[in-house]
């Protein structure tokens, strides 16, 4: 029988090629599950705003802490609305003459509509 | 081994991975790509289930991820920090398999699933090697698949190990002797002279 010489370190290398070969590889599920797990863990890109898109978003920031939308819509019709009473208290009569000269015609009108009720 | 990407000398894995705590995905992806499968391979190897391995790869890349923003060039390569945090991923659920013994005295596991070696051995020659491997002490059987499984150059089966160089070389030498020794015995029956 013909001997061949052994070799340790080609004998090491040659069981590694074949683990290597026999091992698993990464299925696309694992691949998935792993990519998930980075994009959960990445931080957030920078992103470069410009000069009016930084004022905007503070002065939106700001009102969301003041009062959040519905809390500014509400804030608004009060304010309206006490700046309403306000100038009205202050006025003396005379200040609206075209809102004098609307209700005596409105007057007017409620007569006519009733005198033609009645007859 | 798996090829790096070309970056002037130092560790690709290390760029990508800056690359990565800097918001691109893609890195990511290439990461995963260059890692995934050798530590998949070696946690398969530890333990012996494919299941288990693949949470153990998952588990080890994530911990990679959030070490991202953290990572200090130059004082390990990826590859081999990775080796170490799948190695000790392995232990932790080799010693869980044996909830009878208490934590604190279990021995180190000489011997997780050398028994796969001897699954894939395709030739004689293989299988007689694998049942040597068998029989060494863990810190070589570990250095010798690092180097001769892996590729690994010493200096990072050394990182991987956390041993010096000369350590390394120390723990391959013994390694080789012993699985001489064992094989003298068997290689006339191989067919060898």
């Amino acid at each position: 029988m013909d001997m061949k010489r052994f070799d340790m370190d080609a004998a090491l290398d040659a069981l590694g090629r074949e683990v290597q070969t026999g091992s698993p590889r990464p299925g696309p599920d694992l691949v998935a599950r792993v990519l998930a797990d980075a994009a959960a863990v990445a931080p957030a890109p920078e992103v470069q705003l410009h000069p009016g898109e930084v004022r905007s978003a503070a002065s939106e920031s700001w009102l969301d802490r003041m009062f959040g939308w519905t809390g500014g819509v509400v804030a608004t019709m009060a304010l309206c609305f006490a700046i309403g009473i306000g100038v009205g208290l202050g006025m003396e009569d005379g200040d609206m003459p075209m809102a004098g000269a609307a209700q005596e015609e409105l007057m007017f009108a409620e007569s006519d509509f009733l005198q033609d009720e009645i007859l | 081994m798996t090829a790096k990407p070309d970056s002037g000398g130092m560790d690709g894995d290390a760029v990508l991975l800056a690359r990565f705590a800097g918001g691109d995905q893609s890195a990511a992806r290439a990461l995963t790509d260059q890692l995934l499968p050798g530590a998949l391979r070696q946690a398969w190897r530890m333990l012996g289930d494919q299941a288990e391995a693949e949470d153990v790869a998952q588990e080890a890349m994530l911990r990679l991820w959030k070490q991202a923003a953290d990572w200090r060039a130059g004082e390990a390569k990826v590859s081999t920090w990775l080796y170490r945090v799948v190695h000790n991923l392995c232990i932790d659920r080799i010693r869980k398999r044996r909830p009878q013994v208490p934590v604190e005295d279990a021995p180190e596991p000489v011997d997780p699933d050398p028994s796969v070696l001897e699954r894939m051995a395709e030739t004689e020659t293989s299988r007689a090697i694998a049942d040597a491997i068998k029989t060494l002490p863990e810190r070589q059987r570990q250095a010798l698949i690092l180097r001769h499984f892996e590729g690994l150059s010493n200096p990072e089966i050394g990182d991987a190990l956390e041993c010096s160089v000369e350590a390394v070389e120390s723990l391959l030498a013994r390694a080789r002797r012993q699985l001489a020794r064992l094989m003298e015995d068997k290689k006339e029956a191989l067919g060898y002279g």
